[in-house]
């Protein structure tokens, strides 16, 4: 395809004929409005990409001049205004489409393949002619499943057929429409040696007289060839300017007849061309006898617009409308009748359509299911979904929809059924509108078509208050696996999907789940078994094959991903090093890891030779192992992330542009100076920086990278113009890797970067980090960690594990969307990660979880920590919630931010001595800390009240105030249990009752005893004063059979601190005072006696 | 080129799917856009003659796309069809209070769906059917 591109700014052009020319188009370029429009007054183009602001004559202007010469060519405005007017301007004066400089690259290539497949309807996959096809993305051509290698001058000229089906091409319209005005023009004959090349590689694969010459005129694609089931989808094709005369003029009536037998796509029969002529006087009049050629498509684009009626007829109506071609009497009859036949095409073409689409969308449907296992495999029966739920339903909804729409009657309704039992699961409030929404996707699934009085008879509104999530109980996850087999069964079943089947169908998938597959190879399973049990862990399936004699079997059901191999098992006569041998002549794919007692050097050269990647010495803990075999799992280019850094934002669109096509990660910078804020937030794996730039240069930032304790192994990539000696040597001396000229083509300098990537550090780095967040994961961390608990037994220090949820993450993403969510986590570990200190070891265990383990710290200080950590979050919530909606603060302060965590604190070693007892240990009392409310941090062993005899270690007695009210709230965060009495009276009736009842009348547990409160006091009280409640409360407490509870006044500056001391209080607080003042008074009171919190 | 509608559905089959159904049956102009923010900036861009919408996408809801549009003296009188799969689960008030009558349930018939268009939003029939 051609397109001219008009554009003076020489950066801007170079990039973009670089970027449309590595997609196959033919590229013209004009760098002012007056070459501009000549050139698109000489050639034909299929394309114009046009800047506003340009020398001599404006994009404007010159849009309209094309508009008002008739000119129909799609134009896009291309330009760096961005504001409505411009665009409106722009739109206006006729063109197609406008972009934004500053936009994507692939978002402008995606809206030239929008309007190129606007003006000629032409699939937007692949090309079809007969058993020819082409895809134009991939630049794969077959022939009856046959790859057919063709040059690219070759590509384009049959590309060209293909998007022109019936089009007659003379050479100098091939060579105007492939060869681009830079290129010399070729003769005629190199254009005919194109055509004989690419016969003759289609004649190597049978096809023969695929390309036809027409005498005298030029070639074209032989209707004839098109008669495989594939070509049903037939072509609008509108008038090339320049064939028209010379098309006109043909006659070729025998291939008329053929190409309408063979079911190619339709001509207008003389029927309709005579209404044609008759509505269209301008339509030019054919000579009587001399019958439309099939080419003679002069009449077809008023086709679509004009009248239906005036439409393609079928064969069958044929013979009949051209025995009468002029019949006046019947004309209205033939055109009602030829307009059911239009409709009747067109379904027909969009039916073709689907049945095509539908084999994609059966691969996605496939992939979702396998998705919804994966998750499946992940539930735990008795434990919280941690948002799986959430996502299954997601899938669910995603996956009714779309086999709905493909006629999926069956498969759709299961898959309501699947969404509406997740989301009555998840939201128990919801469930009893279960039954009706199952009625109703049952119904409408049928695909009546819908009237709007239906749809206003079946509202019913969404209920927004979610009710508190029960753990996912094992019926629940039996009954969406069975769903899931019930959907996979109608799609295994579904023979004919629409209305025809596809003779090249796919043969469907097995399921596969994308969980990696571990296979150990070991004589002796109990050896293995360890490694097994710890893999799941690890998100590997693991299988022991421990009957040697067998292997190949199991290897085929089981189809590893990578597998362990034990090379001194024998079975009869095969030693380790033979079936190693073998399993690398049947599954060379698979990567094989000997797991063996040492080797001699010749042993190791020898399964070396034979296939082996990895050695692992036994004896080794499994985890070790495991590491090895993820580092083979993993795929290092999937997600290798590059940051660019260039202040040159085309440069930027270009690598982009270019490394995405490769597969890799890419963040572009334009601003240095925010260089590690950036790599802070993306962790990139490499950074690339050019090293001239206005504020910081590339020399600049490579040492500040190098003087940072984080990022100085972090590999450094610079990009330079000035190509010398000395420049090189400068950036390797402040620490580059490598050095790559801006002279060289993206792709050479691509290749230099992914050699890079097979290096071993940053492979690991990627496995070992957490891609979305940055922070190590649970693979990255283990070890880590078990080293500092290795070091707190070592010092005799202290340490504790911190197990983070995010509450309501999920709600949060079902509200806001899972984009917002991911920012969210994003920002809840920078938010951490600001917040802990430098030996607090931040990780993301999985989905919403975090760890931090805190060397150093008991478990009280531990959970101080984090519950001032909570309460910062919630601070900074508050705030970012009020800023998005000021206009309602009062609303939003009303309510605890929508997002908070909950925690659960564990303590080595009096809690646990292992990294995993400990996580257990914490994860039990977050646990708890959810099912008490979620929003606060609770410790190790942290009991519920018993609701009977409930025992409340700090008793507040004063008047409802904002303070008073904070302070409980920080006590709650802190997880201690608080009675709040108001009055003078109630508090008396209450420390009546509890320190009249034992210790075993409470049954409390035996660690709580003794039972110890803290009794807060304000000094103000609506019914009696404090002078006069003191005497009495001394008095019930000293009468008590429990330990006495400690009073602390919480006093005012007027109050009479002597006396109260003398009326019994154990301390007083002056107020105003912080909240925590108050914590830690009450924490130092618990700490002699209780075992608790110490 | 026949009415221009812009679609916002974040299933890239779906999306496939109305396009080319409504190419090909009605010879509308269709714009695609997968994101809810996608689709308010072509509504603006592109002056659509309507829209249709998923309720759920993945970045706004679509129910906030249809408000945002009718907030914007631009797009405020351009008519919008919502489309969803669970019509219980809508929200009745806002989808009143936003003036949107037209709810398409998911799944629909490819072959149907112009005209339905065309019947909601009384376009003269350019679809015919035998």
């Amino acid at each position: 395809m051609r397109i001219l591109l008009i554009e003076d700014d020489v950066t801007t052009q170079k990039a973009l004929a670089e970027l449309l020319q590595a997609h196959n188009f033919v590229v013209d370029v004009a760098e002012d409005g007056v070459s501009g429009w000549n050139m698109a007054k000489r050639q034909s183009y299929d394309l114009i990409l046009l800047d506003i602001i340009l020398p001599k004559l404006n994009g404007i202007t010159l849009c309209r001049q094309l508009r008002q010469q008739q000119q129909t060519v799609p134009i896009i405005f291309l330009t760096s205004r961005n504001t409505l007017s411009d665009k409106l301007e722009g739109l206006n004066a006729g063109a197609d489409d406008y972009v934004v400089k500053s936009s994507d690259p692939q978002e402008l290539l995606a809206r030239i393949q929008v309007l190129l497949r606007r003006g000629h309807t032409e699939p937007e996959f692949t090309l079809h002619w007969g058993e020819l096809s082409l895809d134009p993305k991939t630049c794969a051509v077959t022939y009856a499943q046959q790859d057919l290698v063709l040059s690219r001058k070759e590509f384009q000229i049959l590309e060209l057929f293909m998007r022109r089906p019936n089009w007659v091409f003379s050479r100098q319209a091939i060579i105007d429409h492939v060869w681009g005005l830079g290129e010399d023009p070729p003769t005629e004959s190199t254009v005919k040696s194109h055509i004989k090349a690419i016969r003759r590689k289609l004649k190597d694969l049978n096809a023969v007289n695929i390309i036809e010459t027409v005498y005298g005129q030029g070639y074209r694609l032989d209707p004839a060839a098109q008669s495989a089931p594939s070509s049903e989808l037939s072509f609008k094709t509108p008038v090339e300017p320049q064939s028209r005369t010379q098309l006109e003029t043909q006659s070729d009536e025998p291939e008329a007849e053929t190409a309408i037998a063979d079911g190619a796509p339709l001509p207008t029969s003389p029927a309709a061309r005579s209404t044609d002529q008759q509505d269209n006087p301008d339509s030019p009049v054919e000579a009587p006898g001399a019958d439309q050629p099939p080419q003679s498509l002069a009449n077809q684009p008023q086709l679509s617009s004009a009248d239906s009626a005036n439409g393609q007829s079928s064969p069958q109506d044929k013979p009949q409308a051209a025995s009468q071609p002029k019949a006046q009497s019947t004309q209205s009859t033939s055109r009602s009748s030829t307009a059911s036949m239009l409709s009747a095409d067109k379904q027909k073409q969009l039916q073709a359509n689907l049945n095509r689409l539908w084999q994609q969308a059966k691969q996605t449907a496939w992939q979702r299911l396998n998705t919804i296992e994966q998750l499946l495999y992940f539930l735990q029966p008795g434990l919280p979904d941690r948002g799986l739920l959430d996502q299954i339903g997601y899938i669910a909804h995603k996956l009714g929809g779309a086999l709905g729409i493909f006629g999926q009657v069956e498969a759709s309704r299961y898959a309501y059924q699947l969404e509406n039992l997740i989301q009555s699961a998840s939201h128990p409030a919801s469930a009893a509108r279960a039954d009706q929404l199952d009625t109703n996707a049952a119904t409408s699934a049928t695909a009546a078509p819908q009237t709007p009085e239906h749809h206003s008879s079946t509202f019913k509104p969404e209920n927004p208050q979610a009710a508190g999530r029960p753990p996912c109980n094992a019926e629940l996850i039996a009954t969406v696996r069975q769903l899931v087999q019930s959907i996979r069964d109608c799609l295994d079943a579904e023979a004919t999907p629409l209305t025809t089947p596809t003779p090249s169908q796919s043969p469907q998938p097995t399921y596969r789940p994308q969980i990696p597959r571990l296979l150990m190879i070991d004589d002796d399973p109990e050896l293995a078994r360890p490694i097994v049990a710890v893999a799941a862990d690890w998100s590997i399936h693991a299988a022991i094959a421990d009957d040697l004699a067998d292997i190949e079997t199991a290897i085929e059901e089981y189809q590893p991903d990578v597998i362990v191999l034990d090379v001194y098992c024998q079975q009869g006569s095969r030693s380790g090093l033979q079936i190693l041998s073998q399993l690398s002549a049947k599954a060379e794919s698979v990567p094989v890891i000997v797991y063996s007692y040492p080797l001699s050097a010749v042993e190791r050269l020898q399964a070396i030779q034979l296939g082996a990647v990895a050695f692992v010495c036994r004896p080794a803990v499994p985890e070790k192992v495991l590491t090895c075999v993820r580092q083979h799992l993993v795929n290092p280019k999937s997600a290798l992330h590059v940051l660019a850094v260039d202040d040159d934002e085309q440069q930027l669109a270009l690598l982009q542009t270019c490394f995405e096509r490769e597969g890799l990660r890419f963040t572009g910078l334009s601003q240095p100076e925010a260089l590690l804020q950036t790599i802070q937030r993306n962790q990139p794996d490499l950074i690339l920086l050019d090293i001239v730039m206005p504020q910081m240069g590339g020399l600049e930032l490579c040492q500040l990278l190098r003087s940072d304790a984080e990022y100085q192994k972090l590999p450094v990539m610079m990009l330079t113009q000035y190509d010398d000696c000395h420049t090189r040597q400068q950036a390797l001396r402040v620490g580059a890797d490598v050095v790559l000229s801006k002279h060289d083509p993206v792709l050479d300098n691509l290749g230099h970067i992914q050699a890079w990537f097979t290096c071993d550090r940053t492979v690991l780095h990627w496995q070992t980090v957490d891609p979305l967040t940055g922070l190590p994961n649970r693979c990255g961390a283990t070890q880590t960690l078990q080293q500092q608990i290795a070091i707190a037994d070592r010092f005799n220090q202290p340490l504790c594990l911190g197990v983070i949820n995010l509450d309501n993450l999920q709600r949060f993403n079902a509200e806001q969307g899972r984009m917002a969510g991911d920012q969210l986590l994003r920002q809840f570990t920078t938010f951490l990660q600001q917040h802990c200190l430098p030996t607090d070891m931040v990780v993301r265990w999985r989905a919403e979880e975090f760890i931090v383990s805190m060397l150093g710290l008991e478990r009280t200080a531990a959970v101080e920590r984090l519950a001032q950590l909570l309460e910062l979050w919630r601070a900074q919530q508050l705030i970012e919630a009020s800023s998005q909606t000021p206009s309602e603060p009062a609303s939003q302060s009303d309510e605890w931010p929508s997002v908070s965590f909950s925690a659960g604190v564990a303590a080595y070693p009096v809690d646990g001595q292992s990294l995993e007892f400990l996580y257990r240990v914490a994860e039990a009392a977050l646990y708890q800390a959810k099912l008490t409310g979620r929003d606060r941090i609770l410790p190790a062993s942290w009991h519920m009240l018993d609701p009977q005899h409930p025992h409340f270690e700090v008793v507040v007695i004063g008047t409802d105030t904002h303070w008073l009210r904070s302070l409980m709230r920080a006590l709650e965060t802190r997880g201690y249990p608080i009675h709040w009495l108001q009055s003078g009276h109630n508090a008396l009736d209450y420390l009546d009752r509890m320190t009249q009842s034992s210790p075993s009348e409470r049954r409390s547990p035996p660690a709580l005893s003794p039972p110890l409160t803290t009794i807060l006091l304000t000094t103000e009280l609506p019914d009696m004063s404090v002078m006069e409640l003191l005497p009495q409360l001394k008095k019930i407490t000293e009468q008590g059979r429990s330990p006495a509870p400690t009073i602390v006044a919480l006093t005012q500056p007027t109050d009479d601190i002597e006396y109260l001391r003398s009326q019994g209080i154990t301390d007083y607080i002056s107020l105003p005072c912080d909240a925590t003042a108050v914590i830690a008074h009450i924490r130092r009171q618990f700490t002699p006696a209780a075992t608790r919190y110490s | 080129m026949g009415k221009r509608i812009l679609v916002i559905e974040d299933d890239l089959e779906l999306q496939e799917v109305i396009r080319l159904s409504l190419e090909i049956m009605a010879d509308f102009e269709v714009l695609l856009a997968s994101s809810g923010q996608d689709g308010l900036k072509l509504a603006h861009a592109a002056h659509p003659d309507a829209i249709l919408i998923d309720v759920l996408l993945p970045d706004i809801d679509g129910i906030d796309v249809c408000q945002q549009l009718r907030f914007q003296p631009e797009t405020q009188t351009i008519p919008i069809l919502l489309m969803t799969g669970n019509r219980l689960r809508l929200d009745i008030k806002r989808i009143e209070e936003l003036g949107l009558e037209h709810v398409l349930s998911k799944p629909f018939q490819p072959t149907r769906l112009a005209q339905h268009i065309s019947t909601c939003l009384n376009w003269a029939t350019e679809v015919e059917y035998e």
